[in-house]
């Protein structure tokens, strides 16, 4: 009789067990899939709002313009959120590399050396930011506020005499929506295969997990940090040559709501905003994807750009709060 | 005495779960006055869990718990205090950048204010007066804790539960972080609340230690309260096998006692002086297929040894050298490609990140091996894993598992895991067996073990005695950054001979 019971009791254990590793599993494939359904809920519930308007094809491609740069950027700034750096300075290096290529090109000179010009005057920049986290134990917080201002300073000069413009009329094709898909295409998978497949992304995922562990493991922290700064400067360099295509103007515009909506977008994209062992790739490419298809269906719906932000604000929040991980066993960090 | 009997803490059928991990099942426990009761079991098996519910630092998924017979419910470590409920705990807890005084008084302040603000002169006075009738007249009121030892905001923190003047002490693992100084005075504690009539309940690993203090322990594992034992019956011996549920051999170290190894060494270390000049032309060398014990007090300079052999550290003289191909050491990434690896003391911060997974964890010196044509495929992580988990056998869901979720002695199997899936030939340990429960500390014994009869060479830097005496061929003792002993494997070697060396 007793052995009954015990083997009863035993079965309920068991139930329980098998419940809860249903109910973390769950917890992991919602985390997992959250940020596609929010943008397929978004696309949805725009299509139904504006009568279909939303993916007719002038709206589609004028979604692909808006969020275009954004996304060839976040393919390079992934790396630096992985290390669990919030970098405050891309947008304004941006604006710095734009203006190089718009000042080169009206010299004449080659496009493709104008963009490598643009991506090393960004390596410069970023680099800064770079050797004050590596080797001065500043916060990159901080340094990149610091190189943020000395770039949107410069950009500022350059145009105070009059606009810097980009003659659109010389490189219209850049503009093409098929060119951008494929420059986009090339760069996800390269930033894909070097996050997830390589030495130099797994070591930096780790960095972001714990930077003394890393160290103390072989990993070469140091160069891993210049490699992450040279990785976000490439995409820097190739997201200001489409930008200043598009806008015709080098100046401090073009990178003004980057840093936010990068950081958005990270958060969007179920991407832990310090770094370290759940950050996936793709995370913040969907959450840059999300981020622009509300601002542009919001505008098409006719509301002003200031509900947008609202908007934008409280959806961080809800994100955060249902991604967030707060199962720590521990009491006291 | 008629209320000596009287129940101070009850509960019943406690279940805490963490996500998909059970940490207790089903837990009835009850602490009557006058008992300082000892709970044991192995790390991961829910002793901490159980106190913090006490304590009011998290609530339980279900049942009850009785405080004097009503139904108690904290809601924060205050709440608890409130009703007399104190625990030291097992990380530090406390607040670095305040100083003593507002350690020792926190959530407590209303005392020393008038109307709203608060008379620092007051509280500063109070505190001084606690720490000096506690016999620690050595720590200022007006330090900020940042400034102080390890150890001493540890004995903040005992000052801090002794100023509250509880009826129910939880003392959770405080003394394995703790040297003689401290140790005594949780003893002088426990010894007090034992006179008044209050209860104790107290985690330790150290069971001689359990045998000195308590008299009754309750055994837990896997989350179930699974034994008991009372007054007489309390005994290393009686307690070991009730942890593990499986009787132990006495002795777990290693059994051959010829403490001979080639004579081929493997690296020299040759005199090295640290930055700060404690440690001053140290020279040793290492040889094939040795453990060589490091042994020492606190402060004598052996972890430091440790750290600067591997790179971590800087040394300001010497050379470290790789023997036979003559290759010199001068930083970590030197060590990993020379196939050293090193285990550190601090193990949540140095040996493996928190919040990765376990095959994070374990590939992590390996990344640069495992590539094939500059790409590392997820499945050459997995098998690396896999046979680590396997080898080791490490408790866990999977290899995706998050290293948070694991128990400190798997924690420290994954560790180990890293520089095993490394390859690594030599291998320097700072307290392999820290924080460890028995079973898990069995197992890695046979493993250090089984990995110098693979031929790889080890350094294990211990302040346990009985481990080093136990498991090395070779002891190296220091003693104000020098060494002071050399004493060689052999039957006869006395913890008193060592001791002698150190002091």
């Amino acid at each position: 009789m007793d052995n009954l019971q015990q083997n009863t009791k035993v079965l309920t254990e068991d139930k329980i067990q098998a419940e809860l590793n249903r109910r973390a599993a769950r917890k992991d494939i919602l985390t997992s899939i959250l940020p596609y359904m929010g943008a397929v809920i978004l696309v949805v519930f725009f299509i139904a709002a504006t009568g279909g308007k939303f993916i007719q094809s002038e709206n589609l491609i004028l979604l692909l313009n808006q969020c275009f740069n954004m996304l060839i950027l976040m393919t390079g700034a992934v790396f630096l959120y992985a290390l669990g750096f919030l970098d405050m300075g891309v947008g304004a290096v941006m604006s710095m590399s734009a203006l190089i290529i718009t000042l080169m090109y009206r010299a004449d000179i080659p496009l493709l050396i104008c963009v490598l010009a643009g991506m090393l005057v960004s390596v410069a920049f970023m680099s800064i930011t770079a050797v004050a986290a590596a080797k001065l134990q500043i916060s990159p917080f901080i340094a990149s506020l610091c190189v943020m201002n000395v770039c949107d300073g410069i950009v500022l000069m350059a145009n105070k005499t009059g606009k810097q413009f980009f003659a659109y009329s010389k490189a219209s094709w850049l503009n093409e929506p098929w060119i951008k898909i494929i420059v986009l295409i090339i760069m996800f998978i390269a930033g894909y295969i070097l996050f997830n497949y390589t030495h130099i992304g797994k070591s930096m995922i780790s960095m972001g997990g714990s930077m003394k562990v890393a160290k103390i493991s072989g990993i070469n922290t140091t160069k891993m940090i210049f490699i992450a700064y040279i990785i976000c400067s490439v995409a820097i360099g190739v997201a200001s040559l489409f930008a200043v295509v598009r806008g015709g103007i080098a100046d401090t515009s073009i990178g003004s709501s980057v840093n936010l909506n990068v950081m958005i977008a990270v958060v969007l994209g179920g991407f832990p905003l310090f770094g370290g062992g759940k950050a996936r790739y793709q995370g913040p490419l969907i959450g840059a994807l999300m981020v622009t298809i509300l601002t542009n269906g919001l505008s098409m719906m006719g509301y002003a750009s200031a509900l947008g932000y609202a908007i934008k604000g409280i959806l961080f929040l809800v994100v955060v709060g249902i991604t967030y991980d707060r199962s720590k066993g521990k009491l006291i960090d | 005495m008629e209320n000596g009997n009287e129940v101070l803490i009850s509960c019943r059928d406690i279940c805490k779960n963490f996500g998909p991990t059970r940490a207790l099942i089903n837990v009835s426990f009850e602490l009557k006055r006058g008992e300082v009761c000892g709970l044991i079991g192995e790390n991961g098996s829910g002793k901490s869990t159980l106190t913090s519910i006490f304590a009011g630092v998290q609530p339980q998924t279900s049942g009850e718990i009785f405080r004097q017979g009503k139904p108690y419910k904290p809601n924060s470590m205050t709440d608890a205090q409130k009703s007399g409920v104190a625990m030291i705990v097992q990380e530090i807890g406390t607040l670095p950048t305040l100083d003593v005084a507002k350690n020792i008084f926190i959530g407590n302040y209303e005392q020393f204010s008038k109307g709203r603000v608060l008379n620092n002169r007051l509280m500063h006075e109070a505190a001084d007066k606690i720490l000096h009738e506690i016999g620690v007249d050595d720590i200022k009121s007006n330090t900020i804790l940042a400034a102080l030892n390890f150890e001493d905001r540890k004995i903040v923190e005992i000052a801090r539960a002794m100023y509250l003047q509880p009826e129910i002490l939880i003392i959770d693992e405080s003394t394995t972080a703790l040297a003689q100084k401290g140790r005594s005075l949780i003893y002088k504690l426990i010894d007090q609340m034992e006179k008044a009539d209050k209860g104790v309940i107290f985690i330790s690993h150290d069971l001689e230690e359990l045998q000195k203090v308590c008299n009754r322990i309750v055994c837990l594992r896997d989350g179930v309260v699974v034994g008991e034992l009372n007054g007489a019956d309390i005994t290393p011996k009686n307690m070991r096998p009730l942890m593990v549920g499986r009787e132990l051999a006495e002795n777990f170290y290693r059994n051959d006692w010829s403490g001979c190894s080639s004579d081929e060494v493997v690296l020299n270390v040759d005199h090295i002086t640290s930055e700060d000049g404690f440690v001053q032309n140290f020279s040793v060398q290492l040889h094939k297929g040795e453990i060589l014990g490091f042994g020492g007090l606190a402060g004598s300079g052996m972890h430091e040894v440790g750290r600067m052999i591997y790179g971590l550290d800087r040394k300001v003289t010497g050379n470290i050298t790789l023997m036979p191909k003559n290759k010199k050491i001068n930083c970590i990434q030197d060590a990993v490609r020379s196939d050293i690896g090193y285990i550190s003391k601090d193990r949540d911060n140095e040996s493996i990140i928190l919040n990765a997974s376990i095959e994070q964890n374990t590939v992590m010196a390996s990344l640069k091996k495992i590539r094939k044509h500059g790409l590392i495929s997820p499945r050459a992580v997995k098998q690396l894993s896999d046979k680590q988990i396997q080898a080791m056998s490490t408790k866990c869901v999977s290899g995706k598992q998050l290293c948070n979720q694991l128990s400190g002695g798997n924690k420290q199997k994954v560790a180990f895991s890293k520089w095993l899936a490394a390859g690594s030939d030599i291998l320097i340990m700072d307290c392999p067996t820290r924080g460890i429960d028995i079973g898990v500390k069995a197992a890695m014994y046979k493993l250090i073990y089984q990995l110098r009869q693979e031929g790889k060479s080890i350094v294990m830097i211990s302040e346990e005695l009985p481990e080093l005496i136990g498991m090395s061929d070779r002891m190296i003792i220091m003693k104000d950054g020098k060494i002071s002993a050399e004493i060689m494997r052999g039957r006869d070697v006395k913890d008193t001979q060592l001791i002698e060396c150190m002091v």
